[in-house]
């Protein structure tokens, strides 16, 4: 096997693993805060955007990088 | 909530309309044709994410306020697999889409929705500072800081 593979693997694995953990970290978050506070729905909305904007940024380059990677257009 | 809907949408849209028209307009001009199509086409995905994104978050949102029992996700997949149509066409028109120019403005969309969402609540809180509305108080909630 080679290493390209692998590191497209690794690259695709890993960041839609961490998406994965950090999305439903932070979307478990605001649905119990909306569940507590139903009246701060705008705030905790425009919040939650915003960080899951950040989160979910990382592995979409991730994925579109590794795909690139596996089918040798890079590396 | 309607109020930060509202503001953000538009000013997204503003911001992706003057993005497609850029590159649109870059589009024509022949030697940089591939570089264009890429920025395009990595920015429409990255802008439909976003709305998706902001469709589903809301979507949960009121579900938990109705009180349905019915599971709401994220839907992280379908936007995955956007983001690998996108990249399945670059691997197949390597000639007509640049990939550089795809995976940077795959981007695009997140750093607008950041950006947006930050200058709104500062442009908030600045305006509470002087006397104006202060953070959530688009809702019907009466506490104050003192209360907490």
């Amino acid at each position: 096997m080679s290493l390209t593979v692998l590191a497209g693997g690794i690259m695709i694995a890993f960041g839609a693993l961490a998406a994965g953990i950090g999305n439903g970290v932070l979307f478990s978050r605001y649905l119990e805060g909306i569940a507590r506070q139903p009246e701060a729905q705008g705030t905790l909305f425009g919040q939650s955007m915003i960080a899951l904007g950040l989160v979910e940024a990382l592995p979409v380059i991730s994925i579109a990088f590794g795909i690139l990677v596996l089918f040798g257009v890079i590396g | 909530m309607k109020q930060i809907m509202a503001w953000s949408s538009r000013v997204i849209l503003v911001a992706a309309a003057v993005y497609a028209g850029v590159f649109g307009v870059i589009w024509f001009i022949r030697p940089m044709r591939a570089l264009a199509s890429g920025f395009l086409l990595g920015g429409l995905i990255s802008l439909y994410n976003i709305f998706h994104l902001s469709f589903r978050l809301r979507i949960a949102g009121l579900r938990v306020l109705s009180g349905s029992r019915m599971p709401a996700g994220l839907h992280m997949t379908v936007r995955i697999l956007t983001v690998i149509f996108g990249t399945l066409l670059v691997y197949r028109f390597p000639a007509l889409i640049d990939f550089r120019s795809f995976v940077l403005s795959l981007l695009f969309g997140y750093i607008l929705l950041v950006t947006v969402m930050s200058f709104y609540y500062l442009r908030k809180t600045t305006s509470s500072d002087e006397g104006g509305e202060t953070l959530g108080s688009d809702s019907e909630s009466n506490i104050s800081r003192d209360d907490v």
